[in-house]
């Protein structure tokens, strides 16, 4: 498959006033040094607990937060092969970067508040034709939008609505459609579906799978609900602290994970069978996720981790390809 | 789903409409336009023309405010008179609205240097008590109407630059505005087309109220001998020509002076009920 992203080394640092007089801010490392390529048309799941970067880093490649460091490269899929297709995103300036992100889209995680109160549905799903095919007429737009309501479920009647007025489910297809209207070939789904309850998350994960066949739209897939990623994803990023921990296949991530990280949290959702729930071995993790700004030294998971040793603490760990496809970062990745 | 459309402006009629007391506001502001408007009909007499015989007559049916120390009949000046006040108090609100809420969404949404800038000049202002700063500013630009009107648009600016600042700094931190800047909309979009709609409720209630408070300054300012003259029948400026005649012919004074009250108190109830219906916390 055809390499869409590739991202390098990526950095995204927050400074953070320190409450000590005349010390230098210290650094929130959120997004320290992510490496990994996303194919196009797949869907990438990014997972994680809380405040582990996920959403950080699809807003820094996406350029919405500007890069500490790194590269995103991006390889524009309509391009012929022979051509040079590639654009470093973090290297363009404001203006073309502007125009390069009608390429790029993101779905928010709160339905209701990422679309402005003071909007007609309409005049929303239609701002980004608005911005980008400033040849259209209102009539042509009109029809754009409304043919983008019907395809991802709203009626027809709903044009002049406002946003108030629909649930939360509804209010994401008014931002999936928003995302989609110019045809993006990437979307960073932050979350997209974590504010919607089981039933209505269903029915927007299928409308987003239903979307990326017809349109071969590439996917990041930010979540910490591993049942939705398991889903919905082709290949599953671990992120932990910042850092990769595991990138594989879903099959590989779910059925033959090496990473003690990874299998703590696959270990953590439910199974619905009682008597597999209770039969299972667990694999819980303890403590807290360390301070991001002091993280340990070594490995950044070795405050939690079962099989952490003094290696652990002393040496980063690289990112390993241990089978095709499968990138895990620890030390002891054999023994476990 | 029933196929009702409510929208803001819908929900916000709907909440105004329990607003008793501003809707009495209303109409009497509105009777007021219409005065304003219709004076030339409605005047029973020239409000310009002195007419020595009829002077300093107290009310009676034929002249309704009784006549000043010139015969001119008080009721026709009092109507024409709602037209300079009502304008002094619209040309020089809007002027401050539009000058401070341009200046109050850039501030917010730029931030830094700039808003640094806008902000410690409007502290400045702020600092002055508000007929002082008038009586400066027309102290310096000259006397007359037109100075006046500057007068107050200069002083008003910085109370809508502040609110104005204050909601959009509010409206920049939202999901949608994150939304339509990752959308590559330009700055310039998001502070008028995104930023501004949500600022307007509170603009609506601080342009009404300043009205009050501009004709109140304005009649101030007359009254000193600082802003309309005579034979403008601004309600200020015949307060003033009444004063000395007080003991004598207060009739002189009082019909002016409820003018005045009338429409700063109904301007202000006004507002107080905008207020009420387009604060969503109640």
């Amino acid at each position: 498959m055809k390499k869409i992203l590739e991202v390098k080394n990526l950095k995204k640092h927050f400074l953070i006033p320190n409450p000590k007089l005349f010390a230098p801010d210290e650094a929130l490392k959120a997004v320290n040094d992510v490496t990994f390529d996303v194919y196009a048309g797949e869907t990438l799941g990014i997972v994680g607990e809380s405040g582990c970067g996920k959403s950080t880093l699809g807003r820094t490649i996406l350029q919405v937060l500007k890069p500490t460091g790194g590269d995103v490269i991006y390889h524009q899929p309509d391009v012929d092969n022979h051509l040079d297709d590639s654009i470093n995103l973090s290297e363009l300036k404001k203006k073309d970067l502007i125009i390069a992100r009608k390429e790029m889209q993101i779905i928010f995680q709160d339905p209701l508040a990422s679309l402005n109160p003071r909007m007609t549905i309409g005049e929303i799903i239609g701002e980004p034709l608005l911005l980008y095919r400033k040849h259209m007429n209102k009539k042509e737009r009109e029809e754009e939008v409304l043919q983008w309501m019907e395809r991802v479920g709203l009626l027809r009647g709903m044009y002049n609505r406002y946003p108030h007025e629909f649930s939360g489910g509804q209010c994401q297809r008014i931002g999936i459609a928003r995302a989609m209207i110019l045809g993006p070939k990437i979307i960073v789904c932050d979350e997209a579906v974590s504010a919607l309850d089981v039933s209505i998350q269903a029915q927007v994960v299928n409308l987003l799978q239903s979307l990326q066949q017809k349109f071969n739209t590439t996917f990041l897939f930010i979540s910490h609900d591993l049942s939705v990623v398991r889903y919905i994803s082709d290949r599953i990023l671990v992120l932990y602290l910042g850092k990769v921990m595991e990138i594989a296949s879903k099959d590989q991530i779910y059925n033959t994970s090496r990473h003690p990280y990874t299998k703590a949290l696959i270990s953590a959702v439910p199974i619905p069978n009682p008597k597999l729930e209770r039969e299972r071995e667990r694999f819980d993790l303890k403590g807290e996720i360390p301070s991001q700004i002091h993280p340990p030294s070594g490995c950044v998971f070795r405050t939690r981790c079962p099989y952490a040793d003094d290696l652990c603490s002393q040496k980063t760990p690289q990112t390993e390809e241990v089978e095709p496809g499968h990138f895990i970062s620890c030390h002891h990745w054999k023994k476990h | 789903m029933e196929n009702k459309q409510i929208s803001p402006f819908t929900l916000f009629l709907l909440r105004f409409k329990k607003q008793k007391p501003a809707i009495l506001a209303l109409i009497i502001l509105l009777l007021i336009l219409a005065i304003a408007i219709f004076a030339p009909l409605l005047a029973p007499y020239d409000y310009t023309t002195p007419n020595y015989s009829n002077r300093l007559l107290s009310p009676s049916f034929s002249h309704f405010a009784g006549t000043d120390n010139t015969g001119r009949d008080v009721f026709s000046r009092l109507l024409f008179g709602a037209r300079v006040s009502l304008s002094i108090g619209f040309i020089s609100v809007t002027m401050g609205m539009v000058v401070g809420t341009v200046l109050g969404i850039i501030a917010g949404f730029v931030g830094g240097v700039f808003d640094s800038i806008v902000m410690r000049i409007a502290d400045v202002l702020f600092a002055f008590p508000s007929i002082l700063l008038a009586i400066g500013i027309v102290a310096v630009l000259g006397q007359g109407i037109v100075n006046v009107i500057l007068a107050i648009a200069i002083f008003s600016s910085p109370v809508f630059a502040r609110i104005v600042r204050g909601s959009t700094l509010a409206i920049r931190n939202t999901q949608y505005i994150k939304a339509a800047e990752t959308m590559g909309a330009s700055k310039r979009r998001i502070m008028f087309i995104h930023i501004f709609p949500g600022t307007i409720s509170s603009i609506l209630v601080y342009f009404t109220m300043r009205i009050g408070t501009s004709i109140l300054t304005a009649a101030g300012l007359s009254y000193l001998g600082l802003g309309a003259k005579e034979p403008s029948p601004e309600w200020g400026a015949m307060l003033a020509s009444g004063r000395d005649l007080m003991y004598g012919h207060p009739y002189l004074t009082i019909f002016p002076g409820i003018a005045i009250f009338i429409t700063v108190l109904s301007f202000n109830i006004l507002g107080d009920g905008l207020r009420s219906a387009l604060d969503p916390k109640d």
